[in-house]
């Protein structure tokens, strides 16, 4: 086969509007102040990223507590309950109180347990859902980072989150804690497989692994979303996506490794205080990272469902908040599975379905079958 | 036709250096340049890392100490023993209480081994299907056939053995 007609890569990373240089009030007012007034020198890009750093991590932190005040309030509607109403309006507040009741609490550490891992593992699920948020697009110039390999990145750091709780499980010495760290690992490592299968789909339509250029590919009508642009293949993907994305992020009904009845909380048992917030935190930031994955691969990104209103973040919001919602839903609806029921359904259902689905996608694509 | 490689080499050439449209030999040779243009992007994941590492320690630090001297209650000389056990049903038996270390099923080994050969696999398709898409028609799906043939026959073997079976004694 000739080599020369492969086409180069859409289009050049370098060619965008970047958020690191781009012409903001607050990024010249920076790049004036390191007497860099054209293109920004080293000094002026640090500053600058080190402010969209905290933006979007500030920002994403404050949506973790939404989403436990979420959580909290549907759960109480699909119980026919009200869920938290005194603090703040509506309860809003309830998880700032929560997180500052959590704050004053003693820190405590059991004698039995190995202080280096005990308190090494409560800070590597923050640091993975905060890199992971790097290369997530959430408007044409609202990113952190942007490398080629954004997707293969993401596959990379979500391993942090269960590396963690291996570590603390086995440094709490507590035999739940162990049971809940080794269900844990397995559970998580058996779903990464088919979750990057449906990464894979997405690279395999678009050719791309860069996150930004694959919204790129997506603009215009709702019909360009890939979940609907692969006729068939991407519906099952998206399907397969929140399935193992739940598994990955530990919830009913996958969540053996906490399965309060007959672990007591699992990995985090032997827990409190900040230690105990700070997975918890994790949790919340990590189910927003997959939701927004889900929206920016299969649903469009920040793009508009139609062409003649405009995009942006608001739209990447919207999407993920509704895979949120079903997250949530699912929760409060399904009974937790049995661990052989976990692991028969990923290696005897989703890992060789995905796999047909793949090649699925492949011959819609070879014969050019796209909408 | 079947087995021609060249454009899964050129995929690979593509997924290493990250540049676009360069042959294998001359994105081996541009190590220098490649490095400058990638600064730009991972100078952010660099200061990031350090920033999100900070955050969370300074949060334990900030409540270790908010916790002993911003309490209301600053009693925290209870350090019984019965605080410090292992937080289970509370009843002293052997079968419960005491150190974690012991062995555990080695069905967990099993899920790892499996891991390892199915991640592999997946990681190995990378290269193919980011150029799929660039390819003509059906030339790189019969490499994507070929390949996951060879792989599924090992698949149908672990089924039949049992080892995809949790409940199976090992």
């Amino acid at each position: 086969m000739d080599t020369s007609t492969h086409q180069p890569v859409q289009q050049s990373v370098a060619e965008r509007l970047d958020p690191h240089t781009a012409t903001t009030p607050l990024g010249d007012w920076v790049r004036e102040l390191c007497d860099a007034p054209d293109g920004g020198n080293l000094l002026s890009m640090t500053i600058n990223v080190i402010i969209i750093i905290i933006a979007i991590c500030a920002f994403s932190s404050l949506t973790a507590m939404v989403l436990v005040w979420m959580e909290r309030k549907l759960a109480g509607r699909f119980q026919r309950r009200l869920g938290p109403t005194r603090t703040g309006p509506f309860g809003l507040l309830q998880t700032a109180a929560d997180g500052l009741k959590l704050f004053l609490k003693e820190g405590f550490r059991p004698n039995a347990s190995d202080p280096f891992t005990y308190y090494l593992a409560p800070l590597l699920p923050l640091t993975g859902a905060f890199m992971v948020l790097a290369v997530i697009p959430f408007g044409p110039s609202m990113w952190i980072a942007d490398p080629e390999l954004g997707l293969i990145f993401i596959s990379a750091i979500a391993g942090l989150g269960v590396l963690a709780l291996l570590i603390g499980s086995w440094g709490s010495n507590n035999k739940y804690s162990l049971m809940g760290g080794l269900r844990a690992g397995a559970q998580a490592i058996s779903y990464e497989v088919s979750l990057i299968l449906c990464f894979l789909l997405i690279v395999l339509a678009s050719g791309e692994t860069n996150l930004l250029n694959i919204v790129e590919g997506q603009q215009g009508n709702f019909w360009n979303w890939w979940i609907i642009k692969l006729p068939g293949a991407g519906f099952i993907a998206f399907i397969f996506f929140i399935i193992t994305s739940t598994a990955e992020l530990n919830r009913t009904p996958f969540d053996t490794t906490e399965a309060e009845s007959e672990l007591t909380g699992g990995f985090h048992t032997e827990y409190s205080g900040i230690a105990f917030s700070m997975f918890f935190l994790a949790e919340y930031v990590h189910m927003f990272i997959a939701a927004a994955i889900g929206a920016t691969l299969f649903l469009g990104g920040y793009n508009a469902p139609f062409e003649f209103l405009p995009d942006g973040w608001w739209w990447l919001m919207a999407k993920s908040y509704a895979i949120i919602f079903l997250y949530i839903w699912f929760r409060w609806t399904f009974p937790r599975l049995r661990i052989d029921q976990l692991m028969a359904l990923e290696w005897k259902f989703l890992l060789p379905l995905s796999l047909i689905n793949l090649v699925f996608a492949g011959i819609l694509i070879a014969m050019g079958w796209i909408l | 036709m079947f087995f021609d490689f060249v454009p899964l080499i050129a995929a690979v050439s593509d997924v290493t250096s990250a540049t676009q449209n360069k042959t294998l030999e001359t994105a081996m040779d541009t190590t220098g340049p490649i490095i400058s243009e990638n600064v730009h992007h991972f100078l952010p994941l660099t200061i990031l890392v350090c920033l999100a590492l900070l955050v969370p320690v300074s949060m334990l630090l900030i409540s270790w100490f908010a916790g002993k001297y911003a309490r209301v209650n600053r009693d925290l000389s209870d350090q019984s023993k019965e605080k410090h056990e292992p937080f289970e049903c509370g009843i002293q038996t052997a079968a419960t209480v005491g150190q974690a270390d012991e062995r555990f099923s080695v069905k967990f080994y099993i899920i790892g081994m499996l891991f390892l050969v199915f991640d592999l696999e997946v990681a190995f398709l990378y290269p193919f299907v980011i150029r799929f898409k660039y390819a003509e028609g059906w030339d790189l799906l019969w490499v994507l056939l070929a390949f996951l043939v060879l792989l599924e026959a090992g698949y149908l073997y672990l089924f039949r053995k049992g080892a995809l079976d949790w409940e199976k004694e090992v």
